[in-house]
């Protein structure tokens, strides 16, 4: 009962207590430089600057980090505010008040937080949190063209060579086919998400800079099927994953999608340009042999992708194709499912 | 491929730490051998010859696991001995590292933080050294031919001959051709073969690539406008070398630190940067530039001639350079140095201060007999360029190359960014070096150069980089746009 009473929130003086306890054990913990989240970054950087300013208020200059808007956003704000209301600080808008300026940037390989304090009553004095910016997450949106929707199915940093959507028939279930870094990589859609069923070496060949191997555009009928080091491959899906390959020549970065307007297919391809530039699907039309467009067909047409498409690849019911991208802005690899919408 | 560069060693044991050959000499390195891990242009560390690394909680030992079936040029197998010996005299003093199975495992007595940035930059390059004294590497390249213009290269048999030093002749240029690895690990580079020539002067570089002559250049920073006006290709990078000023601390008429700060209040660093260099530079207040430090923006340049002259004024009758004039001593070779030296001595004599600028050759030619002359060189300007991904190792660099400091091995945490900016600091305070100006790297392209990634640093990572063919008048037809099927990878 005692206990109790000490720390209910109803007592005036335990709240007190309370306040003060908690103030201490913030301003009393150690002060780390290093970070390994934006989160605790924002934590240490706020107690580097309790321990070097007095309890006052202060105007602070929020950074606009376009680059980085989760670093800049209001619930970072927020939270570095809290923090810094616990020990005594807060903000006013009174130009007499010292300054504190909040910057973020960017090395290398770190993402250094700097809070420099500037005032009369307080001498400048500056604070800084380094964060690997490994430990960042980064997530953006891109505009989508009219005619064509792409969804975001996948990322990860390792390259991605290839991908490929894949319903299996007797079973139903609805898998993602990586090629990436010689693996065939399996995952399942389960619970609105992707699931790592299993990876399993590709057959052994030469190295390659683009990686190996790529999906053949998939027929319903027949088994998934990669081009692998000039050959031919058939994937056995099973419990596990095998290779029969026999030597082919087939391949290129053009593919049909069945229209969502009319019995027939519409023909997808990708640019022509290297890896340093950002690439776009465009719809060519509906036959084979295509008439050269014009900047505005393209434009209406087509679907601009951040990075190089570096495969593109139907469905096996020829409803989407699967396009890996890879994001020139976080370096990320993406797989798009790219499919056609009929507007009227 | 054409450099500037004078003279091009691969052996990265014999480059000099904050030179500016280092630049060549790293670049063609990388085209021979491999580091354990990359930094990518996103801040992650890629695994090269490492797969895998991890490290103990004080960062005082980290272990890095090797890639399996590893081969050099010659088809022998990479192993731990091969990286162990190859890195220790690399590794910063105090670096043990040891082969462990397949891997190798590196530790210091004090924490190693970064050790990732490290070794993903600067000299850091696995080799083996073969007895004839030569390295050998698992890159993407390795060296076939060295010979001079004018007659047929030679050592055609230098397949092994990785780590040859090349010095221009006294005439004329010198080549090096570098011929795909077949053999490593990452896949065959796009291109056949690379023909660097170096010691080409940057005018010829210009015309040779509007020719067609060459495919890539560097571009010397007074010709980029030139270069844009005539729509070539130009890249830049980050900028990457620092130019400065240095007093010499055995001269006591500097040593007044009133002088010293009278002399940094005078200079002008926005006109050497947007007039003298076209704003192809940048004026620098720090040691380390933003992109590399984080926290450069936060030192300000103060330019105060009339205060200057105030404290110029100040000194004592038996102050230097009121008797004679201080000598600066141009260090950095070529135009751009001297440009700016006489720069600083326009602004210095503003405030008051006469300084007479000696270059590097003049006094070279003036040691043999009057050596006193040399010595008398009170601030010498040189150039630094930034080779580590580490700011920390970077500054100690700097700082124990230009014996700024005590000992440095324990002179800056490893772990807090703000002793570091608390030691730069103090450096710029005591204003015995002062930063005057930082340049990027410029390159030139042809218009066939495909694929070029480059860090932002200044790694070209010239194994993805492919041409297109030109196609010929009679078959070109269709898409002029589209790369040629056939050159494409």
């Amino acid at each position: 009962m005692y206990d109790k009473q000490k720390l209910s929130p109803s007592s005036p003086s335990a709240a007190v207590f309370l306040c003060l306890f908690l103030a201490i054990v913030f301003l009393c913990a150690p002060t780390p430089s290093r970070a390994d989240s934006l989160e605790d970054g924002l934590t240490a950087l706020a107690l580097k600057v309790c321990l070097s300013a007095r309890k006052q208020s202060i105007r602070m200059n929020w950074p606009v980090s376009p680059e980085q808007p989760g670093i800049s956003s209001e619930s970072a704000k927020k939270a570095f505010l809290t923090r810094l209301s616990v020990c005594g600080i807060e903000i006013t808008e009174n130009a007499e008040a010292p300054l504190l300026n909040i910057a973020v940037q960017f090395t290398p390989s770190r993402l250094l937080l700097i809070a420099e304090s500037r005032g009369a009553a307080d001498s400048q004095s500056t604070r800084m949190i380094e964060i690997p910016r490994s430990a960042l997450a980064l997530s953006h949106e891109f505009p989508s063209a009219l005619h064509l929707r792409k969804e975001l199915l996948w990322q990860q940093e390792k390259p991605i060579n290839s991908a490929v959507e894949w319903l299996e028939k007797s079973s139903r279930q609805h898998f993602l086919f990586l090629l990436s870094e010689g693996l065939f990589v399996r995952l399942r859609h389960e619970n609105e998400a992707w699931t790592l069923v299993d990876s399993t070496e590709l057959p052994p060949g030469r190295p390659s800079r683009l990686g190996r191997g790529s999906f053949i555009h998939g027929d319903p009928e027949k088994q998934v099927e990669i081009l692998l080091d000039g050959k031919e491959c058939g994937v056995e899906i099973g419990d596990r994953i095998s290779f029969t390959c026999k030597r082919n020549n087939v391949g290129g970065a053009v593919t049909t999608v069945s229209s969502a307007c009319a019995d027939t297919y519409a023909i997808l391809i990708t640019g022509t340009g290297d890896r340093t530039q950002a690439d776009r699907v465009t719809m060519a039309g509906h036959e084979v042999v295509r008439t050269p467009m014009s900047e505005d067909e393209i434009n209406a047409n087509s679907v601009s992708m951040p990075g190089p498409v570096v495969d593109m690849v139907a469905r096996e019911d020829g409803n989407s194709v699967a396009a890996v991208v890879k994001n020139l802005l976080t370096g990320n690899y993406e797989v798009y499912r790219v499919t056609t919408i009929c507007e009227d | 491929m054409q450099l500037h560069s004078q003279t091009v060693s691969l052996d990265p044991r014999e480059w000099k730490t904050g030179a500016t050959a280092s630049a060549t000499n790293e670049k063609l390195a990388a085209l021979v051998f491999d580091r354990l891990l990359a930094l990518d242009n996103y801040g992650r560390f890629q695994p090269r010859l490492a797969t895998e690394w991890s490290h103990d909680a004080a960062f005082k030992k980290w272990q890095f696991i090797l890639r399996t079936n590893v081969k050099f040029s010659d088809g022998t197998l990479l192993n731990a001995a091969d990286v162990a010996g190859a890195l220790q005299p690399l590794l910063l003093n105090g670096q043990q590292i040891r082969a462990s199975a397949n891997s190798v495992v590196i530790q210091s007595a004090v924490a190693m933080p970064d050790l990732l940035e490290e070794l993903a930059s600067g000299r850091l390059f696995v080799y083996r050294a073969q007895p004839d004294g030569t390295l050998m590497g698992t890159g993407p390249f390795f060296v076939v031919e060295i010979g001079t213009e004018g007659r047929r290269p030679s050592n055609p048999a230098a397949k092994d001959s990785d780590g040859a030093s090349v010095a221009r002749g006294a005439t004329g240029t010198m080549h090096l051709r570098f011929r795909a690895n077949e053999e490593t690990w990452a896949g065959r580079p796009f291109l056949d073969e690379i023909d660097v020539t170096i010691g080409v002067p940057p005018l010829r570089q210009l015309f040779d690539l509007q020719l067609g002559k060459a495919d890539l250049v560097e571009l010397s920073p007074d010709l980029v406008r030139r270069a844009m006006q005539e729509k070539l290709r130009v890249w830049s990078s980050v900028p990457v070398t620092l130019y400065a000023l240095r007093f010499d601390d055995a001269q006591p008429g500097v040593a007044d630190a009133k002088l010293r700060e009278a002399l940094a209040l005078s200079l002008d660093r926005h006109t050497m940067a947007n007039v003298l260099l076209q704003k192809q530079a940048e004026p620098a207040a720090a040691l380390l530039p933003q992109w590399l430090s984080g926290y450069a923006f936060l030192f300000t340049m103060e330019k105060d001639i009339e205060r200057a002259k105030e404290i110029r004024a100040a000194l004592p009758p038996s102050a230097a350079a009121s008797k004679e004039p201080l000598r600066l001593r141009v260090e950095a070779g070529g135009d751009l140095p001297k440009l700016l030296g006489e720069r600083v001595a326009v602004n210095v004599r503003q405030a008051a201060i006469p300084l007479q600028v000696v270059n590097r050759a003049a006094l070279r030619g003036s040691s043999a007999t009057t050596s006193s002359n040399d010595a008398a060189a009170s601030v010498h300007l040189f150039a630094w360029h930034y080779s580590s991904l580490s700011s920390r190792i970077e500054l100690e660099s700097f700082v124990s190359t230009l014996n700024l400091g005590e000992s440095t091995s324990s002179a800056v945490s490893p772990t807090d960014p703000e002793q570091l900016y608390a030691r730069e600091k103090k450096l710029l305070e005591e204003r015995r070096v002062l930063p005057l100006v930082v340049l990027p790297e410029y390159v030139g392209l042809g218009p066939n150069v495909r694929d070029w990634m480059p860090a932002r640093w200044g790694e070209w990572h010239l194994a993805d980089v492919w041409l297109t063919v030109p196609e010929s008048g009679a078959e070109q037809r269709g898409n002029s746009n589209a790369a040629s099927p056939g050159a494409k990878p």
